[in-house]
């Protein structure tokens, strides 16, 4: 799925400021994409644009080339799945199973492939022995895998992770990372990831980092993230490896080409 | 002795078969300490903690607070446990409801039975202590950011001034930034008040890089009790109890397998990385 942002100024009803003006990029279709920036860089505000929750108040958002309008949004919103921030506000269901059928119930999919969407989504993100588990059972990784289920069972082109980890305690964190990174393996899908944690930027093709509602750089992750002062002054923390990569850079020892080598591959498979 | 457990055993129902808290023994000083707990989800941290103020109470063992038994009974008065001892929530911004920041830092010191004029001067110090400038205190607690939310509940125990302040994964959703502000602010009002403060924590760069003592549970049992770099040394442990290194150690130990660094002391935070690789294979001490 293309997303083409033309010129997008939003602004939030109660807001004094808009949360950004002139706003264009292209991502293209079947690539992963990661928007960073720190809370309130207006890096959520985009992904809510994508899905239709919020609407532009000039300027225009492309979806492989047809404009999201009231008349559009409905038939793009089916081929777009979003997991959400909070893994208790976005669980429907009384089981694994309904949540995962929700969707598709939705979708007035028959009863046989219904059945068989389940399973194999559910499979797939290792929950099938909770099928039958209610939320309560379940840890917030483990919730938000449910939602990607969810998700992937509608077999949308895009699916949108609007800062799924951040509620989450590192183990939960690391499995929806393993997940993300399975699914632009496995999946010819698109997928943004919408974050201020440089680790979920790292296996993106394209790293976006917006601040202050401009997007201030733009490249994939080696190039973005060699970028420290622009990082920092976007207000991201620079992972504990990458500071060390900076601090060494200045320094004079041996083998220090060597080191930084392994340093960066290392970082690069966390 | 500020907090004192003795084989302390916790379990929900009478005949439940699991005990979430067996055989449970330490104690924690009254001022000057800086402890982290840790343990994956399920393992009894936060069973562990409610113990500390009165909110659960031990079915076996002997737990002590300020020299208090705290056992069921109707004598057992909790408001004087709840002066000393401080409990701060997961995600504690949820908790708010006033309609000012200082209302809402009021409320705690007003219940503990403080005049308005004196709930007030609490609050504002309290606020102050934890970084929230003095041009909040007028407005709405919801309009704030997440982090300054966080504070503002946090200030709330804070103003009750407490001897120990426990918090509950206090960093947690907060923005990378964020949670080293919020750290920071917390070592610094230990120092400062020389309060002892507990917290539990999931996350190990932030153990690596504050914590003094640490204090491991794992199936309700506590296993580990000592200092950080112990902890950390120990990879037979790490894994029994499902806790990872941090970051810098992770690096590290991928440089060693590499053949391209030497160390003595496993390196846990970025300086002590840094460190190492530019002195190379020298004593990293």
């Amino acid at each position: 799925m293309k997303i083409e942002f033309k010129d997008v100024t939003f602004q939030y009803y109660s807001e004094e400021k808009p949360v950004f003006e002139h706003l264009s990029f292209t991502i293209e279709q079947g690539t992963t994409t990661a928007i960073l920036g720190h809370n309130g860089s207006g890096k959520s505000t985009i992904a809510k644009l994508i899905v239709g929750l919020l609407v532009p108040n000039a300027g225009q958002i492309l979806i492989d080339d047809v404009e999201l309008t009231e008349q559009t949004i409905d038939e793009i919103r089916k081929r777009m799945g979003i997991i959400f921030q909070n893994p208790d506000n976005q669980f429907v269901g009384v089981t694994v199973r309904d949540d995962i059928a929700f969707g598709l119930e939705n979708h007035q999919v028959p009863r046989e492939e219904m059945i068989q969407q389940i399973e194999k989504y559910a499979t797939l993100v290792d929950m099938k022995d909770y099928l039958d588990k209610s939320p309560e059972k379940l840890s917030g990784g483990q919730k938000q895998r449910v939602a990607i289920a969810g998700a992937l069972a509608m077999e949308t082109e895009l699916i949108i992770f609007d800062e799924s980890t951040s509620m989450l305690d590192p183990k939960g964190t690391k499995e929806i990372n393993q997940m993300m990174r399975s699914l632009k393996e496995n999946f010819q899908k698109s997928i943004i990831t919408i974050t201020h944690q440089l680790e979920e930027a790292i296996f993106a093709d394209r790293v976006m980092v917006l601040n202050e509602g401009k997007i201030v750089l733009d490249g994939t992750p080696q190039v973005v993230l060699k970028e420290k002062d622009i990082l920092e002054a976007s207000g991201l923390k620079l992972i504990d490896g990458l500071d060390v990569l900076n601090r060494l850079e200045k320094d004079d020892f041996d083998h220090k080409s060597s080191i930084m080598e392994a340093l960066w591959e290392l970082i690069f498979k966390m | 002795m500020g907090i004192d457990f003795q084989n302390v055993d916790f379990k929900y129902a009478k005949k439940a078969t699991t005990k979430q808290l067996d055989q449970v023994s330490f104690s924690i000083q009254e001022k000057d300490e800086f402890v982290m707990i840790l343990g994956q989800t399920g393992s009894g941290k936060s069973t562990m903690v409610q113990h500390m103020n009165g909110l659960l109470l031990a079915s076996g063992g002997q737990v002590r607070i300020f020299d208090q038994n705290i056992i069921r009974s109707k004598k057992l008065k909790l408001k004087p446990i709840r002066r000393h001892v401080g409990l701060v929530f997961q995600f504690p911004e949820y908790q708010i409801f006033e309609s000012t920041v200082l209302k809402d830092v009021m409320f705690g010191p007003k219940n503990f039975g403080k005049t308005k004029e004196e709930a007030e001067q609490l609050a504002k110090d309290a606020c102050q202590l934890i970084g929230i400038p003095s041009d909040l205190l007028e407005r709405s607690p919801f309009n704030l950011s997440g982090g300054q939310m966080r504070r503002v509940a946090i200030a709330g125990s804070l103003a009750i001034d407490p001897d120990i302040l426990i918090l509950d994964e206090p960093t947690v959703g907060l923005d990378p930034k964020g949670k080293d502000e919020l750290m920071d602010l917390l070592v610094d009002i230990q120092q400062k008040t020389h309060k002892t403060i507990i917290m539990i924590t999931h996350d190990m760069d932030i153990v690596a890089n504050y914590a003094k003592r640490v204090l491991v549970m794992n199936h309700g049992k506590l296993v580990y009790d000592g200092t950080v770099q112990e902890l950390f040394e120990n990879e037979s442990h790490l894994k029994q109890y499902n806790l990872d290194l941090p970051t810098s150690a992770l690096l590290a130990k991928g440089l060693k397998e590499k053949g391209l660094l030497d160390y003595q002391r496993l390196p846990l935070t970025k300086s002590q990385l840094y460190t190492a690789i530019v002195r190379g294979g020298e004593d990293n001490e």
